[in-house]
């Protein structure tokens, strides 16, 4: 999810796309902040969600307006709302949960 | 970083600026001052961005390779271009339509809209198409980053 912050604009959607090549991955571009302000409340930040990295589990669905509470996450800004991002942790997670997966 | 279509698009005006250069040194042999000029105009182009010039100057270098391969395909009092850089001249002008026909054809590419469409897609006031995708795998586990562009 590409998001309208640090003076990112669209047109420099194409070429971020580049830097996330694997084909598993779909790119939104979230023209109008819906998702950084949506993101928000869901966790707790008091303020505008971005540069944050959201982990769901198998059940999870987008039922209501606002966007599901994610199963793990982590960050990169000023805020205690949530753990700062380590990317071992956060695939030691991510890994934890497609194991899990695999195992039902 | 450009893209291949903003290589492309200098590619065509570069090689319509080259095209006309080596056109205008191509036709100098019984030409000189109106191929001066062109030069010279030439030079202005670049300084001033040549994007926006791109198709000019290719109908431009058109133009003078037209001019020049008839100065030198015309006899002048029984002799067609009758220098001792002649034969030099007639190579020089070879290069230039080679070099006009591949900005032409860069031009042309980067004109042509592109094959595949956008690699996003662009979030509405409902939260489609992310919120379809985002159940359309259930049953999976998921990953959303929400990253600047730049």
């Amino acid at each position: 999810m590409w998001v309208p912050k640090k003076q990112g604009h669209e047109s420099d959607v194409p070429l971020a796309t580049k830097f996330v090549p694997d084909t598993r991955a779909t790119h939104f571009w979230d023209a109008s902040g819906l998702l950084v302000h949506g993101y928000d409340p869901v966790l707790g930040l008091g303020q505008d969600a971005w540069d944050v990295y959201l982990l769901y589990g198998p059940t999870a669905r987008w039922d209501r307006p606002t966007p599901p509470r994610p199963d793990f996450w982590m960050h990169q800004i000023n805020t205690t709302a949530g753990p700062h991002l380590d990317p071992d942790v956060f695939a030691a997670h991510a890994l934890q949960a497609v194991q899990s997966l695999e195992r039902h | 970083m450009r893209s291949p279509r903003e290589w492309l698009t200098g590619g065509a005006a570069v090689g319509g600026l080259a095209g006309a250069v080596t056109a205008a040194i191509a036709g100098l042999c019984c030409a000189g001052p109106i191929t001066i000029a062109l030069l010279g105009a030439g030079g202005a182009v670049a300084a001033a961005g040549l994007a926006p010039f791109r198709l000019p100057l290719l109908l431009l270098s058109a133009g003078v390779l037209g001019f020049g391969y008839w100065r030198t395909r015309r006899p002048a009092n029984g002799v067609a271009c009758p220098t001792t850089v002649g034969r030099w001249i007639r190579v020089s002008l070879r290069v230039a339509i080679v070099a006009w026909i591949v900005a032409a054809t860069l031009w042309v590419m980067a004109c042509t809209p592109s094959g595949p469409s956008s690699p996003y897609r662009v979030i509405t006031a409902d939260g489609e198409p992310l919120r379809s995708a985002f159940n359309a795998n259930v049953g999976k586990v998921r990953v959303i980053m929400l990253v600047a562009p730049t």
